[in-house]
């Protein structure tokens, strides 16, 4: 049931994001098929989970998070077969990235399982880009983060999965607030917000393993401060349903979903998207987001 | 490795210096979003800022969160703070229109004075109501003063006047308003925290 209600989510966001004239249509269709992709890919999972070292908040590094290695092949190929198969209602750039994926494949050349231990450095404190993502960053300059894009698109649902187990384990209840803005689960900065019932409760979207948890209304998700002078933000008419916070002391923003006045359930992965003109907005006035979105790009 | 508060530090800010290098949703090909950054120039971002406060109507001291106009310095929006331990987010009927304490076009700012058996409402000014109100005040509580008790108690009392406050009221103005009616002789004195 909760797939199906999932599926239906993201399509109407989907419509909603086609509505949105100044928005790439393109990209619109590749991040809404990808994330149709995922949800259908979130059943049946086999995550080895034993012998990973556990502590108290964050729970686990992103380094130990192990995925269905199965599942993670499977839908990474049918991302790359559904983009194929779209052709010209793909981005172009991505559309000829992925035929060099494939080919390199192919021959041996390229390993995403290698490509994806990559990013895992990144995400646990390592550098930027190994040596994998470079090569191919370099291979591909219109579209520098395909390769990014396309391991962590095959390896959400594996990692949303384990997130969600290793909280249980630790008995991490997401509903209760959590003072820091790190992912009580891997430690990672959250990529957007999320204000959830009437009352109002500040939901944040783990960047890594997409675990919600919930922290506190008045508090930069950054650094933690909860100085109300430095934590000014912004609305747009234009944009509704969308909040930028801001924070003076580490020059971070955020932005915040909140649809308790609109008639539309949040899909986080996409709805970020959806409001890109505000991080643009945002950046303009000399802010930096405090992680990259849900896929990497 | 068990992640630290230390290493996690390190983490947030390498993945703040990587976004410095390629902006969010740009990775996939560049050119594809100039329409957004168009859209992005267009929009008039409204800046304001979230305070926390508490409401003023009753004693249970629910917390409110206040988001201010940075431009206008007035008051936008008041909600229920959902963090906040007593209220947790939910506001009654009066507390979730306490914003109508400031921003609200039917607010009187006059006084308005009705006569004894008149049919209207006529404005007035401070002074004169406070000159209305000091009068009155003065013959209720000549009238009605007592010295002595039936039992020839001194109490210097007046039962004609009664005080309600108003649970709008601080501590501080409470004590004012309390010394100036127990100076006067009142004994009903009401501050209404409870109503």
């Amino acid at each position: 049931m909760e797939t199906l209600s999932q599926t239906k989510i993201i399509l109407r966001t989907m419509e909603r994001l086609d509505s949105r004239e100044h928005l790439p249509a393109d990209l619109s269709a590749l991040l809404g098929k990808t994330a149709l992709l995922q949800a259908k890919h979130t059943g049946g999972l086999q995550l080895d989970l034993s012998g990973i070292p556990l502590s108290q908040a964050p729970v686990c590094s992103p380094l130990n998070f192990s995925l269905d290695m199965k599942n993670f092949k499977v839908l990474t190929a049918r991302i790359m077969a559904a983009i194929l198969d779209a052709g010209d209602a793909m981005p172009a750039s991505v559309v000829d990235a992925v035929g060099l994926f494939q080919r390199a494949v192919e021959k041996n050349e390229l390993s995403f399982e290698q490509a994806w231990n990559e990013i895992l450095t990144r995400f646990s404190g390592g550098g930027f880009s190994g040596p994998i993502l470079k090569k191919w960053e370099a291979q591909t300059p219109d579209a520098p983060s395909a390769l990014p894009f396309l391991v962590m698109a095959g390896a959400a649902p594996s990692l949303q999965a384990a997130g969600r187990v290793l909280a249980e384990t630790k008995g991490i209840d997401p509903k209760q607030i959590h003072t820091s803005g790190a992912c009580p689960v891997c430690g990672c900065p959250p990529y957007i917000l999320e204000l959830r019932g009437k009352e109002g409760q500040r939901f944040a979207h783990c960047s890594f393993c997409r675990f919600t948890y919930r922290i506190r209304r008045l508090s930069c998700a950054c650094c933690n401060i909860d100085k109300a002078d430095q934590l000014i933000g912004f609305t747009a008419e234009d944009e509704p349903g969308f909040r930028v916070e801001t924070c003076a002391k580490c020059n971070t923003y955020i932005k915040i979903i909140d649809f308790r006045e609109l008639d539309r359930k949040a899909f986080a992965p996409l709805n970020d998207f959806e409001s890109l003109p505000l991080d643009m907005l945002a950046a303009t006035h000399g802010y930096k987001r405090m992680a990259l979105s849900a896929w990497c790009i | 490795m068990d992640l630290t508060r230390r290493n996690f530090v390190k983490a947030a800010s390498a993945t703040v210096a990587g976004i410095a290098a390629a902006p969010v949703f740009t990775g996939l090909g560049c050119s594809a979003v100039s329409k957004s950054a168009e859209r992005a120039e267009q929009l008039d971002p409204k800046w304001t800022k979230q305070t926390t406060s508490i409401c003023a109507f009753c004693s249970v001291g629910c917390g409110l969160l206040v988001n201010t106009d940075l431009g206008t310095k007035r008051a936008v929006n008041i909600e229920g703070d959902p963090d906040h331990p007593i209220n947790q987010g939910a506001l009654c009927s009066k507390g979730a229109a306490t914003i109508q304490m400031t921003e609200n076009p039917k607010r009187t700012l006059t006084c308005l004075y009705r006569e004894p058996y008149g049919k209207e409402f006529i404005p007035k000014d401070w002074d004169w109501c406070k000159k209305r109100i000091a009068r009155l005040i003065k013959d209720s509580r000549d009238k009605s003063f007592e010295a002595k008790n039936d039992k020839g108690q001194e109490v210097n009392r007046t039962m004609g006047i009664a005080s309600l406050g108003s649970a709008a009221i601080d501590n501080e103005e409470c004590l004012a308003m309390h010394s100036f009616t127990r100076s006067l002789g009142l004994v009903y004195i009401e501050h209404q925290a409870r109503i």
